[in-house]
């Protein structure tokens, strides 16, 4: 065979050997310092502020004021009050819910699978917006029934929390209760276990990983829930909301850093049980053979029932923002009407827009960030690669409410170089970017795991060196992945408001916080008329895009077949 | 077995690799010739497909040197190789058509667009699949895939074409049909080529020379009837072909004994020498005029199986089986007493390394 060019091997190793550390070391910062600085720096600068007093001494002095106070100390009961008994509710209820679709044999289960990921698509204000539309002083259940219900407090955080985080652990559950294996209910049966034995002996230990995961999940998103309990709370405060009072209302920063660690630290420690608990959930052997469940109505009928009546709550609670933003004065006059869709508030559609502009460059930029970081912890060797790892999960733990009151903190500061970003849509973008990154990394990972190593090799035996390898055979391959990392975030980003809240400016403000705004201006039909046009949008946009692949890929297979 | 033979293209010396303390290849040396189809052979988990990868340069040895034409390329990355890698499971690009395929390579070595293109035509016509051309990958039959990856391998003028196991996911007829077509390619074209596969056949078939492989260390290199006809180990003869391995006593005078009888073999006998073996097709009945190695037998089983009969029988203590062939005319049932032949120069002795 032809040995001319051999001479060329030996140089270009040398050559590569020297380079090849430098340039992992290069792109291995490349991925982190944007994590270090969007992440970590301003949660460095929350717990500087919270530790730094006026005279440039360190010292706790604002912690033991913060203690001392009994009207915080009350905030801090009231949210792990709240948070504790809405976890446990949805955890149960979600339970229930996830039971009955997957151990029983009760009709329409396509249905109530859907019914209960529909919040998913809302904006997380809506179940707010509802429970005060049906239950509220002005609410369809008052006016109605002639009754006097005051739900705003304690009752109304908890009915909001549920119907919020009831898809969230309706999902964990799901995953747990499916993985049965009907060989052990079997045993159970022939050593003379009845019903409600198995269900203790059998079903409870396989999905007890599942329900612990399910209640630390929930408590990570109870006790940071920033818009129900500003809705709905009254004088019940929480930290959340005393976070945005302390630092909107009276620029307190540095009462609002010490409430920001004290939230950090909890929801940290409950998103890093939930991780540990999740390795730890049982997998199933490959032997098992799939639990059956036959019909049985002395438990499909009470099941359907409980169906249906969280399946109608969550219905009811979204339906009647679509209804009343299309009614006179709800509930008083309920003539249609569209007036309230004139939005003729100050920003009006113009938030609308931001949204959208806003939602598209968190898509995009979203998209890139998460897929770099995922594909660099995956070819990286080094010890720079858990690093990686870990500042790419961190945001996971980090309260929208926190990670934004740390962008104020951090980039509000014309000494920085970035300072130009602060106040403009761009920050916007990377802080929802930053606020999901843990999220949309892993479905990165995952889309990489599923590309056969074999064909990157075959790219490399074939001479591709790693750019040309990840341009040409992994990037392609992965575009699945990144369209769904894109549509996450671009679900998001419409719809968030917690880690937004005090980067907003009258000029910038996106449609998700202008309904907050607009609610507390009492305006409550357009507020809702602003949730109904942000379903809309997203449905719209999810649907058109999803079309556009399809047509993209028709067009494709008829190129290839020409 | 190491030859410091200049005259190859490719040489090991030395190499071993280890996987989180599993030692996957250990101090392997061999010297490849310009042109020769080499196979590795062995059960799974012997090393063989690590060697492989280790030479590819997807993986890079602990120890030990690899150099292709005089030169060291230990830790040259894969892509600076230019050896063509064929894979089991085809690993085509599936978002690529087949011409785009083939033409990857090229792409990469930065060849021209004429040059490419009548590259990629001239291979595909090579390997019969020029119509395919704007097909993609999963409109193919898995062997029109594999055909295409060893078109996608062998563009790129690679200097040496690595095969792992390309065959063993498809079918027995197609698997025969490509062994053939390749190594018709591999001998017209010229090309050295390794082959790495655990199916002893298809190495006798088409291996210029064997290596045989067994938990990470080369156990012989040798051409198909050297390995077959003078296994160095009770391994190598038991994993390509059957056996039967035979215990045999000393006598004072040093002679080897077999069932209390003499027992001659070719050539000098090793000092260390207490097990022989034979084929069980170099067996024979005996036919009452051999002068050695006459060996009275019980028959346990015979077994008709078309062109030849296959016996088990006891040779004393130890079980020996044989095969019969052409016309049997006589049913050999169990129980039945009868003489068996072993020809000298069919036995071999048997080191356990």
């Amino acid at each position: 065979m032809s040995t001319e060019r051999l001479p060329l091997i030996a140089s270009l190793q040398t050559r590569w050997q020297l380079g090849k550390k430098q340039t992992e070391f290069l792109v291995a910062v490349v991925a982190i310092l944007p994590l270090a600085l969007f992440v970590l720096y301003p949660l460095w600068t929350i717990l500087r502020e919270s530790v730094l007093r006026p005279d440039g001494r360190w010292s706790l002095d604002y912690y033991a004021r913060y203690m001392q106070d009994s009207h915080f100390r009350e905030t801090l009961f009231n949210t792990l009050n709240v948070s504790i008994w809405a976890t446990l509710a949805t955890t149960a209820i979600a339970f229930g819910y996830a039971y009955a679709l997957r151990r029983t044999k009760v009709p329409g289960k396509m249905l109530w699978h859907s019914v209960m990921l529909l919040p998913l698509f809302a904006p997380s204000l809506i179940q707010a917006l509802g429970v005060q539309f049906i239950l509220g002083r002005n609410g369809i259940v008052n006016r109605y029934l002639g009754t006097d219900i005051d739900i705003y407090g304690f009752w109304g955080i908890l009915l909001a929390n549920v119907l919020y985080g009831l898809p969230h652990a309706y999902l964990v559950l799901s995953v747990s209760l499916g993985a049965a294996d009907a060989r052990l209910y079997e045993a159970a049966k022939l050593l003379g276990a009845g019903g409600f034995k198995r269900f203790l002996s059998v079903t409870l230990p396989t999905a007890r990983y599942g329900v612990l995961s399910a209640i630390f999940l929930g408590f990570a998103i109870n006790i940071s829930e920033f818009g129900n309990p500003m809705v709905l709370g009254g004088d019940y405060n929480v930290l959340a909301t005393e976070i945005y009072n302390q630092v909107a209302g009276q620029a307190n920063f540095h009462l609002g850093a010490v409430i920001g660690v004290l939230l950090l630290f909890p929801v940290l420690l409950s998103v890093a049980a939930e991780k540990w608990i999740g390795r730890r959930q049982a997998t199933i052997s490959s032997q098992a053979t799939p639990y059956r469940p036959v019909r049985n109505w002395r438990i499909d009928g009470p099941m359907l029932l409980f169906l249906g009546t969280v399946a109608l709550a969550i219905v009811a609670v979204v339906g009647v923002v679509v209804v009343a933003s299309f009614t006179k004065l709800w509930p008083y006059n309920l003539g249609f009407t569209l007036k309230h869709y004139a939005l003729d508030v100050p920003g009006g559609y113009g938030a609308l827009w931001v949204s959208l502009k806003m939602s598209l460059a968190t898509a995009v930029i979203g998209m890139v960030v998460a897929t770099f970081a995922a594909m660099v912890v995956h070819k990286l060797s080094s010890r720079l690669r858990q690093v990686l790892y870990l500042l790419s999960v961190v945001p996971a733990a980090v309260p929208g409410m926190v990670l934004g009151l740390g962008y104020v903190l951090a980039f509000n500061n014309p000494s920085l170089p970035v300072y130009w970003l602060y106040g403009t849509v761009a920050l916007l973008s990377l802080c929802t970017v930053y606020h999901y990154h843990a999220q949309a990394f892993l479905i990165a990972t995952t889309g990489l795991k599923q590309v056969d190593s074999r064909l990157q090799e075959a790219s490399h035996t074939l001479g591709g060196g790693a750019l040309h390898t990840a341009r040409h055979v992994t990037l392609p391959l992965i575009r699945p992945a990144m369209a769904s990392i894109g549509m996450f975030y671009f679900m998001h980003s419409m719809v968030t408001i917690s880690a937004l809240i005090f980067l907003v400016s009258p000029e910038v403000t996106p449609a998700a916080v202008s309904i907050l705004l607009l609610n507390d201006a009492g305006n409550w039909p357009q507020a809702a008329a602003f949730a109904t046009i942000i379903m809309f949008t997203i449905a719209a946009v999810v649907l058109g895009i999803k079309a556009l692949a399809h047509g993209a890929a028709l067009l494709h297979k008829r190129q290839n077949h020409s | 077995m190491t030859t410091t033979d200049n005259a190859g293209l490719l040489s090991l010396s030395g190499i071993s690799k280890s996987f989180n303390g599993y030692t996957a290849v250990r101090d392997a040396s061999l010297t490849i010739n310009a042109g020769e189809l080499v196979c590795f052979l062995g059960p799974s988990g012997c090393g063989k497909t690590t060697l492989l990868r280790l030479i590819s340069g997807l993986e890079t040895p602990d120890s030990g040197h690899i150099t292709l034409g005089g030169q060291d390329i230990t830790h040259a990355p894969p892509q600076f190789r230019n050896f063509g890698m064929v894979f089991q499971s085809y690993s085509l690009f599936p978002h690529l058509t087949v011409g785009k395929n083939v033409a990857y390579g090229l792409r990469c070595r930065k060849w021209g667009r004429v040059d490419t293109r009548s590259r990629v035509q001239e291979m595909l016509e090579l390997v019969q699949l020029a119509e395919h051309i704007d097909k993609l990958p999963h409109q193919l039959s898995g062997g029109q895939q594999q055909r295409v990856a060893i078109a996608r391998a062998l563009a790129g003028r690679p200097h040496v074409l690595l095969l792992d196991e390309p065959f063993s996911a498809l079918d027995a007829k197609v698997r025969a049909q490509l062994r053939g077509d390749m190594r018709d390619l591999q001998s017209r074209l010229g090309i050295t080529t390794i082959l790495v596969t655990h199916d002893q056949e298809e190495a006798m078939t088409v291996a210029d020379r064997i290596v045989v492989m067994k938990d990470g260390r080369i156990e012989q290199i040798g051409s198909g009837p050297e390995v077959y006809h003078h296994p160095r180990t009770a391994f190598v003869a038991g994993f390509v072909g059957d056996i039967n391995v035979l215990r045999v006593q000393r006598a004072a005078s040093g002679a080897l004994m077999l069932a209390g009888l003499p027992l001659t073999i070719h050539g000098p006998v090793d000092n260390d020498c207490v097990r022989v073996g034979i084929r069980p097709e170099a067996v024979t009945l005996a036919v009452g005029n051999e002068t050695e190695n006459c060996f009275p037998a019980t028959v346990v089983k015979s077994q008709f199986m078309g062109k030849q009969t296959r016996l088990e029988i006891v040779l004393a203590d130890q079980f020996l089986s044989l095969e019969v062939y052409g016309r049997v005319n006589i049913e050999i049932p169990p129980g039945d007493q009868l003489a068996v032949f072993l020809p000298p120069h069919e036995i071999r002795q048997m080191n356990e390394h």
